[in-house]
């Protein structure tokens, strides 16, 4: 009885959207002057910020948290708004790397603009996700969770062995990516281009929570069962949700493959994939919000460690966040703000 | 046909390996309906404490770990013991410790937070061992003098054989104790029902207990069965060890013990002779290094096709 009224809550064609003023552009008019001023303050910071930081090492660690942001809003995606476990997210940003590595960089001595090697990238991680999704879309939880992560060992054996993507030496000299008048060469010139996607994918997943299909994959999230009866296509929103939820880390990885001008299968193992679910988990399951903050709390929070002892506990310190969040705080920091309260204290994922 | 056989024998011998370790995810999930993602690490743990054994009572010396005065007799069969005594001992009671501080609390959580504190065990163990036991390869002893014999054309080694007949005696042992004592029995119910097992009069929890400490144990032994096969260990085998015994479990039908033990051997048999024919039908375009690529392809298969496992229920993990 309860689960058919939670569900009523948040599913229902007035649902969670009649409770609060959507947000997005929206709610940035009809909010208090508070969070305007707020958000005002936040832009001319996240602005003025090349300028106010003078080590290009900061600077680089900055971008990465930015690429970060946009994969970690991807698993939120995924995990936080439809409940797909995915264990394999470091395969979608290898693809995004590689496609760009082969298609700008004289391995194949191709040199296209970015303007098609960007959307080529996004598109075929979304591909890979998509039909990686039909065969196994139906199965629950965990078992997903191996498929995915099949895929992604598939996948890394591939890139580690074939001639065409070089094999374990990687690829070099990638293109970096060139502007009408001028190109971006450094982290500074980079900054700008990941803020700005960034705000863009934000926004789009924002509003794609907001929406009709947002709604649909959170019904299925809280009961699948309940969602099918009240009319939702479950399996293409499924589907959908795979195909959207990779976007954003294909279009990371192809940044990162032109910021850095070297992949390799290195850089792409699983570790990225525990990385990217910790900063989903410690900032909050289901709250875009959340998970920009875990992605940036988890990129800095440690960088302070490197060059001391305690630089190779790194991972060690993630595994124990994801222990402790699992135990006392399930929810996140920030709790996504769905449904009743009681809600929220019957399903604390 | 002397490669078919060849990669065959090896195929089994590293299959009751798997057999072994996915035996402890079926145990686990039968028990507790989850995933125990750190199973793999708690098997490569039992090595890494084994190995540290060996070298804290000096049989094994120097960063190579050879064992200088071959062991024969009475003291082979003692340092065998040790060896795997002490690293069961070991991934048992570290085992333990997983159950009561993290997965107990947490039993009536969301599934899929308990799957992501057991993500953060696995990765956080890793890490440990690495800090405890270091970052490099380690190179393992096989205790036994090598010795090896002819069969059809394919060698196969006493270490090989060794292997087989442990796992064979534990699988019986194992079979033994699930369907005929008490405890057994118990498992059993558990798995069944969790609460009705209570209401019986069943310690749940000391079953609970026991399974992890079974488990544990059973992967500790695969562990350094493994170790000693390759003559070597790291900290991170943990993961190949977790993808390939938890895909064993699954393509066996989970919580299915027979059907694990069979995964096991034909995933073994999968890749060793996938492995073996590989570059000799791409005439050498292809090597041996795509040979997990059939296992994972399999598993992809099993679970579109049969998503129970070959022998397993399907209700359980598909939905609508």
């Amino acid at each position: 009885m309860s689960s058919y009224q939670s569900d009523k809550a948040t599913s229902g064609p007035q649902g969670s959207g009649s409770n609060k003023p959507s947000q997005g552009w929206r709610a940035l008019a009809g909010s208090t002057r508070l969070k305007q001023v707020t958000l005002v303050v936040m832009a001319v910071l996240l602005l003025a910020l090349p300028r106010l930081i003078s080590s290009g090492y900061w600077m680089r660690v900055i971008d990465i948290a930015g690429l970060y942001v946009m994969m970690a809003l991807g698993y939120n995606l995924m995990f936080g708004y439809t409940g797909l476990f995915n264990l394999g997210f470091a395969a979608y940003f290898a693809i995004g790397a590689y496609t760009y590595a082969m298609l700008a960089s004289p391995l194949h001595g191709m040199h296209l603009a970015f303007v098609i090697v960007l959307p080529v990238a996004v598109a075929l991680a979304s591909l890979a996700s998509y039909l990686l999704g039909i065969p196994s879309i139906r199965l629950v939880g965990d078992y997903l969770g191996l498929v995915t992560l099949a895929f992604a060992e598939i996948l890394r054996i591939l890139v580690n062995n074939l001639k065409f993507t070089n094999a374990s030496y990687g690829i070099m000299n990638i293109d970096p990516i060139r502007l009408p008048f001028f190109a971006l060469r450094t982290v500074r010139d980079y900054y700008y281009l990941i803020l700005l996607l960034c705000v863009a994918v934000y926004f789009v997943i924002k509003r794609l929570e907001q929406s009709r299909i947002g709604r649909a994959w959170m019904a299925i999230r809280n009961d699948e069962e309940a969602a099918t009866t009240a009319g939702v296509d479950t399996r293409g929103m499924k589907l959908l949700a795979c195909a959207i939820g990779v976007a954003p880390v294909g279009l990371a990885g192809a940044i990162f493959a032109s910021m850095q001008t070297f992949v390799s299968p290195e850089s792409f193992t699983s570790r990225e994939t525990w990385l990217i679910i910790a900063m989903a988990i410690v900032g909050g399951l289901g709250n875009a919000d959340g998970a920009v903050l875990g992605a940036i709390l988890l990129t800095l929070l440690p960088e302070p460690l490197r060059g001391t002892p305690l630089e190779s506990a790194r991972i060690l310190f993630y595994g124990l966040l994801l222990i402790i969040f699992s135990l006392f705080r399930p929810q996140g920091l920030l709790p996504r703000r769905q449904g009743t309260e009681k809600d929220e204290a019957e399903q604390k994922i | 046909m002397t490669t078919f056989v060849q990669q065959s024998l090896n195929g089994l011998t590293i299959g009751m390996i798997y057999s072994l370790i996915a035996l402890g995810y079926s145990m686990v999930y039968g028990v507790l309906k989850m995933v125990n993602f750190a199973h793999g690490d708690l098997c490569v743990l039992g090595a890494m404490f084994s190995l540290t054994l060996l070298k804290a009572t000096g049989i094994t010396k120097g960063r190579l770990n050879i064992i200088e005065v071959p062991l024969t007799g009475a003291r082979l069969l003692l340092v065998l013991l040790m060896v795997f005594l002490g690293g069961m001992l070991c991934s048992a009671i570290t085992a333990l410790i997983i159950e009561r501080f993290v997965y107990r609390p947490l039993r009536k959580a969301s599934i899929l937070t308990i799957l992501i504190s057991a993500l953060g065990v696995s990765i956080s163990l890793e890490n440990l061992m690495m800090l405890v036991f270091g970052r490099e390869m380690k190179a393992f002893p096989s205790l036994l003098k090598k010795s090896y014999f002819t069969i059809l054309g394919a060698t196969y080694s006493n270490l090989q054989v060794a292997i087989a007949i442990l796992t064979v005696i534990l699988l019986m042992a194992l079979f033994y104790l699930v369907n005929k004592t008490t405890l057994g029995r118990c498992i059993r119910a558990v798995a069944e029902d969790k609460g009705m097992a209570g209401l019986l009069g069943i310690d749940v929890n000391r079953t609970i207990v026991a399974v992890f400490a079974l488990g544990a144990s059973l992967g500790a032994v695969a562990g350094i069965s493994h170790a000693m096969y390759y003559g070597q260990t790291y900290y991170l085998t943990g993961y190949q060890l977790m993808i390939l015994g938890w895909a064993s479990a699954v393509i066996g039908g989970i919580g299915d013990m027979r059907g694990c033990v069979i995964a096991g051997l034909l995933i073994g048999l999968l890749e060793a002779v996938g492995g073996g024919y590989l570059p000799i039908l791409t005439g050498g375009l292809l090597g041996a290094d795509y040979r997990r690529i059939f296992v994972f392809l399999a598993l992809i298969i099993t679970l579109a096709l049969k998503p129970g496992g070959i022998l397993g229920k399907p209700e359980v993990i598909v939905k609508a």
